[in-house]
């Protein structure tokens, strides 16, 4: 009978209402602390069932694959905690946060739907406890109707296969549709993608951060759990090359590390699923170094906006200059996004390619890869290298220690497992030596091709792709505009049939009396 | 004479409900609205009618009897039916002096 | 003890015949004893539930043989309901006391029919009285709804009068053709009976029970009168119609259905169908209705429409779990629904609020009102650490179970329906106030069963494995009559 770290941390998260103003900062950095040395602790026997309401809770059944996963959540929750120390944020957005983080933890574990199913209920509410705070009401709204969409839809799939087999095993035998469509939208998968990027840009930036780690990466994660079987490997790389399609238009930082974190769940996607060890450890482990480098990237976006109050690149135009720390962990975090070798990235984007057997996906992705580079140059060109022109504003914020503290831990974990992969991959008895030729070199060709592209026809290639991309956004605008109408329409009818005249309610008892007679005097 | 009774009944169930269906006036639609009552009552009385039973008093010389048992029901139903009647008109009353009228369509300020 | 039972229906109908005096002449404590009966009360009921244990109790009035008078049963199923009836009582008397304002005691001499009538209709074990007790119910209510004497209220107060009055004769007509063709009212003593009803009769009486307390609840094209009655009562009156009694309606036809007919015969005619399609045309219309309502009360009463459909779905499933979930429901969409209702009075009552619109900033207001509002919100819609989503996921898998899945998909759907709207009032009330307003207390006798129905929701999660089982042992009990039988017939 041992609690999961993430059940442990969700039990004692109220406790931050306690703390009185600085520990209620200390204290979230030590929970997260504490789950992570209780979860290297826990024995991999162990289990924990409760009973509820006729159902048995599974809440522990080990997997390899959440073990490695929890480390990752928990070590990024203490990062982000020391990052987010000199923000003003009160009690309940650490203890909304720390349920994110419990939750995420939990789900990893659960090894029954109702559990499953609680948990990632509570991974949507205590997002849109911490929007409703930070976005505005009518933003938040949308995100729990569009999460909502998607709980209703694992439900039915839920329900489907509680008919089917009449357990609650995380197993699934039918209805895959539903619970495809539940984790596509969870993880913000085009074409669910939308309220991850008309979300993500409109909240304060190291929220963010906590969102991006959390929500989309468990949604993912769940194909694994619950889809195991399906194919998804051109779905993936499609989603990866039009995520970066999309992130190439963005000149908003937010917004084009949104896009490219669909684009790299694209990677997660085409991968997860494969049928060979190279690909599932190879999704397992971009999963982690994306919540690392993802985190990382967001962050420094964040502190560009504390620094210049504005995430524009086209605005900030290399006015990042000053900051060369800042500079060197942002090179570290976009090297690791585009598999630069010796950063995380690059390990398990050549394992996810070794895991492929559909050679057009591992097309796709080599397109992704290149588009990533190119992205990703950009950022650092336009936010730290290039010169501007202008005068310079004599801004004398600096960046705080702490945030430093945060950044190069993660930084750190970065280099680690990009330089020593075995510290993840022995745990899946497995060795692999990717650090020879043919793969090192097959690493970096996409990023000199996109250096080349880059120095050489840049300007030419983003006015192609704002000509070919059609407006993903105007489209979903548009087609909800139209549905709202219609149901509008709908509902007025319904509501004309109410007349408030009592004899027409009198008609439709009399009309069932005989209906239902019919029925009875049919069946007997 | 079961025949007359039968349909007796079933003719004042319909034409109450007809009323109940058609009439627009509120009184008139308590008025159907007993006369449904009615037809029930009838029945419960038939229930227990034999045709050569006495009163259910016990005495010597009789021996047989209309059961009693209906005939306290149809009573019960009467008290609710009366009670139900005194509301509706008490309802009437307040109504037309709210909506100056009497007409069940006009009574449609609730709706949809 | 079987005295306590007839205690519980007779000191409230004592008590509505002396509240006149109370009020006049007890003018300083009357209400204390309005409280000490409610207490004592709810302490007997909570002594017989726990003293009853598995047996059923049968108290025959006067001691007459069962064959002659009038009995009083009470088995797990009618303790249980009674129990919950007692406690929400108490917290509307409060609530009363708060919200009703100038009464010379009509007002809660209303109450205390009401709930005599409820106690009798739980306890009765004969069908006549049912329907004596149903009507009490029923008159009560329809003069309760219009208690205000506002236009909307006399309004809905004939509308529904019309209607229930028509359901109570056809369910004296049901009554009526079982007498004339067993000879007999007590259940028990119909159920061994009812094979001398002709196949074509006996189905004409269930649609008539059908029918007739499926106005009483609303089911679905019977379901107008509640969305006009229960929007336009006085807010204590919706709360108690909303969360108590059209439950015990149910209740009533449960165990008509159940002891008469048994469960064998809904799976022999497929009735299971007709519980489904009325159900599922309740959860649809309730939530799509709700969509598009100003008034906050109204969108509350159609929700209320929805959620009756969960249940008879839940019911009509016949699965183990559906039939507890279904009854989990009733307790859940209860307290969290009476909560909503006594948020809607607070407001009606402080600040004349009706309309959703007016709603606005209230969070800058009065903060605890707008967190309870959330809680129960989220309760009714079914977010998981709450109880309404336990009741509906067994609602869900049961009814998935049994091989019904549209409904099944249906209650899914109806969450998300419920979500919207239920959001447009946060959303609304959350909006950031444009000038510093001003805040206003609520009066204890308005917070104190607001709060405690939030407990109620909370405790209902926590002893969920409790509940189950006794709900358990009521699901047992519904799908075989014979303990029901026997234990009356050898009293």
């Amino acid at each position: 009978m041992t609690l999961s770290a993430g059940i442990l941390i969700l039990i004692l998260s109220p406790g931050v209402i306690l703390c009185k103003k600085r520990w209620s900062k200390i204290y979230p950095i030590l929970l997260s602390l504490l789950g992570l040395i209780y979860h290297h602790f826990l024995s991999v026997e162990s289990s924990f069932v409760v009973k509820f309401f006729g159902f048995k809770l599974n809440l522990f059944s080990y997997r390899l694959s959440g073990d490695i996963l929890t480390y990752a959540f928990l070590i990024f929750g203490l990062c982000v905690y020391i990052f987010l120390w000199s923000k003003e944020k009160d009690r309940f957005y650490y203890m909304f946060t720390l349920w994110q983080v419990g939750a995420a933890a939990a789900i990893l574990f659960v090894g029954d739907f109702l559990s499953f199913f609680i948990f990632w209920e509570v991974i949507s509410l205590s997002s849109v406890c911490i929007l409703f705070r930070e976005a505005g009401l009518s933003l938040t709204g949308r995100y729990f109707i569009y999460q909502m969409f998607g709980t209703v839809s694992l439900l039915i799939g839920i329900g489907l296969n509680y008919a089917h087999t009449g357990g609650m095993d995380l197993q699934v035998n039918t209805g895959q549709l539903f619970f495809w469509l539940a984790i596509m939208v969870k993880g913000g998968v085009i074409p669910f993608h939308y309220w991850l990027t008309s979300i993500y840009p409109e909240i304060r930036l190291e929220t963010t951060v906590f969102l991006s780690a959390y929500t989309t990466k468990v949604g993912i994660y769940s194909l694994a759990i619950l889809l195991p079987l399906m194919d998804l490997q051109i779905f993936g790389g499609l989603i990866a090359v039009i995520g970066v399609i999309y992130a190439l238009k963005q000149h908003r930082m937010s917004r084009l590390l949104a896009f490219h974190l669909i684009s790299q769940m694209g990677y997660v996607i085409a991968s997860i699923n494969s049928q060979i060890m190279y690909g599932q450890i190879g999704a397992i482990y971009h999963l982690i170094n994306n919540i690392f480098y993802k985190g990382l990237l967001f962050m420094v976006a964040a502190l560009l906006m504390d620094l210049f109050q504005t995430d524009d690149l086209m605005i900030i135009r290399g006015r990042g200059r000053r900051y060369l720390p800042l500079f060197i962990i942002t090179l570290i975090a976009a090297g690791s996004i585009v598999g630069l070798p010796g950063l995380n990235g690059f390990i398990s984007k050549s394992l996810i390619k070794k895991g492929l057997t559909n050679s057009l996906t591992a097309n796709l992705l080599t397109i992704a890869g290149i588009g990533t580079a190119l992205s990703f140059i950009k950022v650092l060109y336009y936010g730290f290298l290039c010169v501007n022109d202008q005068k310079q504003s004599s801004n004398s914020l600096r960046v705080k220690w702490h945030q430093y503290v945060s950044m190069s831990i993660i930084g750190l974990v970065c280099c680690l497992i990009g330089l020593f992969p075995f510290l993840v991959i022995s745990r899946f008895d497995l060795t692999v030596n990717l650090f020879n030729w043919t793969d090192l070199w097959k690493g970096i060709w996409p990023i000199i091709l996109a250096v080349i592209l880059f120095i050489t026809c840049f300007p030419q290639l983003n006015k192609l792709i704002l000509q070919i991309t059609p407006d993903l956004e105007g489209v979903f605008v548009n087609a909800r505009r139209i549905i709202l109408v219609q149901i509008n329409l709908g509902l007025k009818h319904l509501q004309r049939l109410h007349s408030g005249n009592v004899q027409h309610y009198l008609v439709w008892i009399v009309l069932t009396i005989l209906i239902l007679w019919t029925y009875i005097a049919i069946m007997v | 004479m079961e025949l007359i009774i039968n349909s007796t009944i079933i003719i004042l169930f319909i034409l109450g409900l007809y009323g109940l269906l058609t009439q627009r006036n509120i009184i008139k639609l308590a008025i159907c609205f007993n006369i449904m009552e009615a037809s029930i009552l009838i029945f419960f009385l038939t229930v227990g009618y034999k045709p050569e039973g006495s009163y259910p008093i016990i005495r010597p010389e009789v021996d047989s009897y209309v059961q009693p048992l209906p005939q306290a029901l149809a009573l019960t139903a009467i008290v609710i039916g009366a009670s139900t009647t005194a509301l509706m008109l008490a309802f009437a009353i307040k109504l037309y002096k709210r909506y100056h009228t009497l007409d069940i369509d006009k009574l449609r300020r609730l709706r949809g | 003890m079987n005295h306590i039972l007839i205690w519980l229906i007779v000191s409230p109908i004592f008590l509505a015949a002396v509240t006149h005096f109370i009020k006049k002449y007890l003018v300083n404590f009357g209400f204390l004893i309005f409280l000490s009966v409610s207490i004592v009360n709810t302490c007997l009921s909570l002594l017989v539930f726990l003293e009853s244990g598995s047996d059923i109790l049968v108290y025959r009035v006067g001691n007459w043989s069962i064959y002659k008078g009038i009995i009083l049963v009470a088995d797990k199923m009618s303790l249980f309901f009674l129990l919950f009836m007692q406690i929400i009582f108490f917290f509307s008397l409060l609530f009363s006391k708060g919200y009703v304002k100038n009464d010379h005691g009509t007002f809660f001499s209303l109450f205390y029919l009401l709930q005599a009538g409820l106690t009798g209709m739980l306890l009765t074990g004969d069908l006549f009285n049912l329907y004596v007790f149903l009507e009490i119910v029923s008159i009560v209510a329809y003069a309760l709804v219009a208690y205000d004497k506002t236009d909307h209220g006399l309004e809905a107060g004939f509308k529904y009068l019309v209607l229930g009055s028509v359901a109570s004769l056809i369910i004296l007509w049901g009554i009526g053709i079982i007498y004339a063709t067993t000879g007999n009212l007590n259940l028990a003593i119909v159920a061994g009976l009812m094979q001398n009803l002709t196949p074509l009769i006996k189905g004409g009486v269930f649609i008539f029970f059908f029918i007739g307390f499926g106005i009483k609840f609303a089911l679905f094209p019977f379901h107008p009168w509640l969305a006009d009655a229960h929007a336009s009562a006085p807010s204590p009156i919706s709360a108690l119609l909303s969360g108590v009694m059209i439950k015990i309606q149910l209740y009533s036809l449960i165990r008509i259905v159940t002891v008469l007919y048994g469960i064998d015969y809904i799976h022999d005619l497929k009735l299971n169908i007709v519980f489904m399609s009325l159900g599922v045309g309740s959860v649809l219309i309730g939530h799509l209705m709700a969509l598009k309502q100003t008034n906050l009360k109204r969108m509350l009463a159609y929700s209320s429409i929805a959620h009756i459909g969960y249940i008879v779905i839940g019911l009509g499933s016949i699965s183990p779990q559906g039939v507890v979930g279904a009854f989990y429901h009733m307790l859940n969409h209860g307290v969290l629904k009476i909560g909503l209702f006594y948020f809607a009075g607070t407001l009606i009552y402080h600040l004349n609020l009706k309309q959703i619109k007016d709603l606005k900033s209230l969070f800058w207001r009065n903060p605890f009102l707008s967190i309870m509002f959330c809680i129960f919100a989220l309760g009714m819609i079914g977010i998981p650490p709450l109880n309404g989503f336990f009741s509906k996921w067994l609602i869900i898998m049961g009814v998935a179970d049994a091989g019904y899945v549209i409904p099944a998909v249906i209650i899914a759907i109806g969450s998300f329906l419920s979500l919207i709207y239920y959001l447009r009032v946060v959303v609304i009330m959350f909006e950031p106030a444009r000038k510093l307003e001003e805040r206003f207390r609520i009066d204890p006798f308005f917070a104190i069963p607001i709060g405690a129905m939030v407990v109620c929701s909370i405790l209902l999660v926590v002893f969920g494995s409790q509940i189950h089982l006794i709900l358990h042992e009521i699901m047992l009990f519904i799908r075989d009559n014979s303990t029901y039988i026997q234990a009356v017939l050898y009293s």
